[in-house]
């Protein structure tokens, strides 16, 4: 069996369980407990260990699309997923307090995802919040790491079209990172 | 709503008409590279005004994007400066200007190099467009994802993902107009952008087997 | 908003006792905590060496995985996880009734009927303790 791990990271109230749920094919499997942090992210639940979807390519592959809490109090859960997976998708809400500074963090902390394969950043509730601009977020990340391209978009979680995309771009950065080390001529 | 061009300051500038774009993404692109803030008002044949605010990257339109004229017969261009202090032209936030440069760029110039792109320049993405608020293709994600890894002319581009020339520089036309490219100092081909490289790059790009295509066909896109 | 539970001073000091007393009666337990289904300890027994915090999280973890797994083939609610090491056990079950998990770790002295028992007794007279306070 082919498998294709790939990991939704980001702080609470993002959009992670919403995206799997957009792009899953089956029923997500989730953990979500009764959140005690109302003043952190106003929602009811939160996932406490993992988000799980999938989406069958045939007989013998699928993509399993995993979704980890975002307190760092779940750390460990980051850990045992990001051995697994071959790319990121990294959400942060942006009327959150400081988004940018979220983005850096998560990007620092599965920073061997994007050696390995690729990232790609999706930004929710711009809508709500027009500021950081797409442009913020990519500014800030060639200050901390000019070796870095990744894809940001604004996204909304609920929308099928637009995780799709984010999905295939994640997907086609990944391979087209591997087409030019394959041909020797990108290192890391 | 009412989108007046302020009468203080000096009077508008008006340039010919001319079919296409180009002009417009001409001015576009002189305005971007000064500091003297301006405003622009586009007005394509046969549709409203396009307002642009520069000093806070948004345009004004009450046309959707989606129905952006690719090939209008002329597009009116007139600019005029921002007195020190004005308020913005329409209500913040607007539209993001890169939504509207996006189908300016890959319209204008008919397939050709844009005037301000110079022979054998090569290019690398500085940052990806937002691809969820700009209709794209496949072809047009490929490259962009191709830009990201490695300095490449247009016809070099082209030729890695299998694709006409003159879509290759339709891109680099929108991304340079958007300011989201770095344009490399190298002056002969680096090892990257060999021909051998390219074919295998093609090789990938076009295949049938690959994971990225096997997605696609499974969630469309 | 009510407090949270690991800020609740009724709840911690029921949680003390509750404790206290699996501890009176298995001398083999090395760890036990109460924590929120979201993975805050709201207490835990005094002098463990165990990180707290970080076995909270795991517990909820733990929980909320088995809640999956059972809700997955159908056989109804998870009433308790073992987990059987060389050197002991990590029992844990949920407090009926609330949103509250008890974690007990015991020594490979102890039967695992035993901590089993206790475990369970403890979780039901913290329950009654709960509902009592509510009362």
């Amino acid at each position: 069996m082919a498998e294709h791990v790939i990991l939704f990271a980001g702080p609470m109230g993002a959009g992670k369980t919403t995206a799997i749920q957009t792009l899953s094919e089956i029923d997500v499997v989730l953990t979500e407990a009764e959140n005690t942090e109302r003043d952190v992210a106003d929602k009811p639940t939160t996932t406490v260990a993992l988000d799980y979807g999938e989406i069958t390519l045939g007989d013998d592959e699928k993509v399993r699309l995993y979704g980890v809490p975002g307190q760092r109090r779940f750390d460990f859960m980051w850990e045992i997923l990001k051995e697994r997976a071959i790319g990121l998708v990294l959400l942060v809400n942006n009327d959150a307090p400081d988004p940018v500074a979220s983005v850096l963090e998560f990007l620092e902390e599965f920073g061997e995802l994007y050696d390995r394969g690729g990232v790609v950043i999706g930004i929710s509730r711009a809508d709500v919040s027009a500021t950081p601009t797409v442009a913020d977020y990519a500014d800030a990340i060639a200050v901390r790491r000019p070796d870095l391209v990744v894809p940001i978009f604004t996204i909304d979680a609920r929308n099928a079209s637009q995780m799709h995309m984010v999905l295939m771009t994640l997907i086609l950065n990944i391979e087209t990172r591997a087409a030019m080390k394959a041909s020797g001529h990108l290192s890391s | 709503m009412s989108y007046p061009i302020s009468s203080a300051g000096a009077p508008p500038v008006a340039a010919p008409a001319t079919v296409g774009w180009s002009a417009a993404a001409i001015a576009v692109r002189s305005i971007l590279q000064i500091s003297t803030p301006l405003l622009l008002r586009l007005v394509p044949q046969g549709h409203e005004p396009i307002y642009i605010d520069f000093r806070h990257h948004a345009f004004l339109w009450p046309t959707p994007i989606s129905a952006f004229p690719a090939i209008p017969l002329s597009v009116d261009v007139e600019t005029e400066p921002v007195p020190e202090g004005a308020p913005p032209l329409f209500d913040p936030p607007g539209q993001n200007l890169d939504n509207l440069l996006w189908p300016i760029g890959l319209n204008a110039f008919g397939g050709q190099s844009a005037s301000w792109l110079r022979p054998n320049d090569r290019y690398r993405l500085k940052r990806w467009p937002n691809f969820t608020e700009m209709n794209h293709t496949v072809e047009q994600m490929r490259m962009t994802a191709l830009l990201g890894t490695v300095a490449l002319t247009p016809e070099e581009l082209a030729d890695a993902v299998g694709a006409d020339v003159r879509v290759a520089r339709q891109l680099v036309n929108a991304l340079s107009l958007m300011d989201i490219l770095l344009v490399s100092n190298l002056v002969a081909a680096p090892a990257e952008a060999a021909p051998e490289t390219r074919a295998t790059l093609r090789e990938s790009a076009t295949t049938r087997d690959s994971l990225f295509s096997r997605l696609r066909k499974r969630i469309g896109g | 908003m009510s407090t949270p539970a690991h800020k609740n001073p009724t709840i911690i000091a029921n949680g003390i006792a509750t404790l206290e007393e699996i501890n009176d009666l298995c001398r083999s337990l090395h760890y036990a905590a109460l924590l929120t289904d979201d993975g805050f300890e709201v207490v835990s027994l005094p002098g463990t060496r165990v990180q707290g915090s970080r076995m909270a999280s795991m517990a909820s973890s733990m929980q909320a995985l088995s809640d999956a797994v059972a809700r997955e083939v159908r056989i109804g609610s998870s009433e308790y996880i073992i987990i059987a090491a060389e050197k002991g056990y990590v029992i844990q079950l949920r407090i009926p009734g609330e949103t509250l998990v008890l974690s007990a770790m015991f020594g490979d002295s102890e039967t695992l009927g035993k901590a089993l028992s206790v475990s369970r007794l403890a979780s039901t007279k913290m329950a009654a303790l709960m509902s009592s306070a509510t009362a």
